[in-house]
């Protein structure tokens, strides 16, 4: 499988505000990289981050091999409400990205199908509801069909059958080998799409290889004698500290024996939640 | 058809193709966006206003709508980069693919009003007979020069306040014109605050350019052999628009979002 983009030692300030530090990962062909974290926590920066649109404090964003160029599509957490029709708003896209006024017009038609908003091609932007402009907002990401996507909350607004088509639509376009880096907080949609999870918390991301086993956060606050380096216990994955704080993410099934384990070292558990 | 394929000249065909496209959206954005009705009105009220007693001096009311037209301009583009919000603009950056040549094309779109502005302020006055005497090329040259220049200095210093360089509305505005009446007024700000001079001759030679112009003579056209000076400032300020568009650019790229 193909890497499509690579992130290296990559940091992003706002100011003097420290959004992520030091986060590497890369993002592969026929993937989905689900990245999760609390509101705020950077994740649609770093949806900018690797779609180009915005820049790194310091580290390397790297295309694969020889490439110069992905063809990348966005879909934004809030589309604008244009005053275009999303028959003529998708028509500019296209032509701006060099597409043929045919080919253009055909790849509408079929995705318009697709989602089930046909009637609504001619009607303002504007006037649409939340769901269909999502709608629109999904339809020209695919136009130029795009190597990677990059989805930025694209359930929010969408009834359960659309979100099911969808679901259906994206591992479709993944087993044709798009990748995909998804920024959400539904869970089900992480277990149905994902096949990686990036969590971003206190300014790291920790990158789980698979997650296809379920994981848990337990957070403690260590004794004095504790050393600050990640436990040597079977089944943790990461480890981060805040003062004498320190939030682990373990597989679910070790979680027990580390909890046991911490417990006979004399700190105090704080929270055991699965994520 | 593989991208190897493709020759050089089809390329370049694809690429025009792409940024008429990308003109003629913005065209239509801007349309519907109606923030160019109060500017361009107030422009020709004023165009009307001018030329009501008449008749007028040549180069004389031609530096007044320069002037004018420098200020509608500034506002023009201050409107045009706020049309697109944020999201609209990554996802065009995205679609066009060269964040260069969508905020060249941008700026060159405002130039494009504003060099129709300049025209109608140039040739409306000839077609209304309202100077004094008959005017010549020289006339010609230096009134469509003076409103150009000032008409793409305005434009380019109003892209340079936009809100995603300047956050606050209000204090864009404020930059903005002050920037504007400090450059025409230079000369004499220059004479009463001399230890300001170095912060000044930053500034656009707006000033220097039209106080040649108007120290020549109103009753004959100028002769522009014995005044090669005008010209040389009409170079510099193209010179400081070339300047102005580079940093634009990439204050637009390191800016970005």
């Amino acid at each position: 499988m193909d890497t499509l983009i690579e992130l290296r030692n990559a940091s992003k300030r706002f100011g003097k505000k420290v959004v992520f530090e030091d986060v590497q990962f890369k993002i592969m062909q026929a993937q989905t990289l689900a990245l999760t974290g609390q509101n705020g926590s950077g994740k649609s920066t770093l949806l900018r981050i690797i779609a180009g649109l915005s820049n790194l404090s310091s580290g390397q964003r790297l295309l694969s091999g020889e490439r110069k160029k992905l063809r990348i599509g966005y879909v934004p957490e809030h589309f604008p409400k244009l005053h275009f029709t999303p028959n003529e708003y998708l028509t500019y896209m296209g032509s701006i990205q060099g597409l043929s006024k045919a080919h253009i017009q055909d790849k509408i038609s079929e995705l318009f199908d697709m989602f089930s908003i046909s009637s609504m091609q001619n009607t303002y932007i504007k006037y649409l509801s939340k769901g269909s402009i999502q709608k629109i907002a999904v339809i020209q990401a695919l136009l130029s069909e795009p190597e990677l996507l990059l989805l930025d909350e694209p359930l929010s607004g969408q009834d359960s059958d659309s979100q099911a088509s969808f679901i259906d639509l994206l591992h479709k376009y993944k087993k044709q080998g798009l990748g995909i880096v998804l920024a959400c907080h539904e869970k089900f949609l992480v277990d149905k799409l994902a096949d990686r999870v990036a969590i971003i918390r206190n300014k790291k991301i920790d990158v789980l290889s698979s997650r296809l086993k379920p994981v848990m956060t337990i957070t403690f606050r260590t004794n004095e004698n504790f050393v600050h380096e990640k436990p040597d216990f079977e089944g943790i994955l990461s480890c981060s500290y805040e003062g004498q704080s320190c939030t682990i993410i373990c597989d679910k099934e070790k979680c027990d024996n580390i909890i046991y384990n911490l417990l006979n070292m004399k700190c105090s558990i704080e929270s055991v939640n699965e994520c | 058809m593989s991208v190897n394929a493709i020759s050089n000249n089809q390329w370049f065909f694809i690429g025009g193709k792409m940024i008429k496209s990308l003109f003629l959206y913005m065209f239509r954005d801007y349309l519907r966006s109606y923030k160019y009705i109060v500017p361009i009105l107030l422009f020709i009220v004023f165009l009307l206003g001018i030329y009501v007693d008449q008749p007028v001096d040549v180069l004389g009311s031609y530096i007044i709508t320069s002037i004018f037209v420098y200020f509608i301009s500034a506002w023009l583009a201050l409107g045009f980069l706020d049309t697109e919000d944020n999201v609209q603009q990554q996802l065009t950056i995205l679609h066009s693919g060269n964040q260069s040549i969508y905020y060249l094309c941008k700026i060159v779109f405002v130039w494009v009003i504003t060099l129709l502005l300049s025209l109608i302020a140039v040739v409306y006055p000839i077609l209304i007979h309202a100077f004094m005497r008959p005017i010549d090329s020289t006339d010609l040259l230096l009134g469509f020069l003076s409103h150009v220049t000032l008409g793409l200095l305005g434009t380019s210093i109003g892209c340079l306040f936009n809100t995603r360089l300047i956050r606050d509305r209000r204090l864009a505005l404020l930059g903005l014109y002050l920037v504007i009446i400090i450059s025409i007024i230079q000369g004499t700000l220059i004479s009463a605050v001399p230890f300001l001079k170095y912060i000044i001759y930053l500034l656009p030679p707006v000033y220097f350019t039209m106080n040649n112009i108007s120290t020549a003579s109103n009753l004959k056209p100028i002769d522009l052999s014995s005044n090669i000076d005008i010209l040389l400032y009409f170079g510099i300020i193209f010179l400081y628009l070339i300047a102005l568009i580079f940093i634009f650019i990439k204050l637009m790229k390191k800016k970005a979002f």
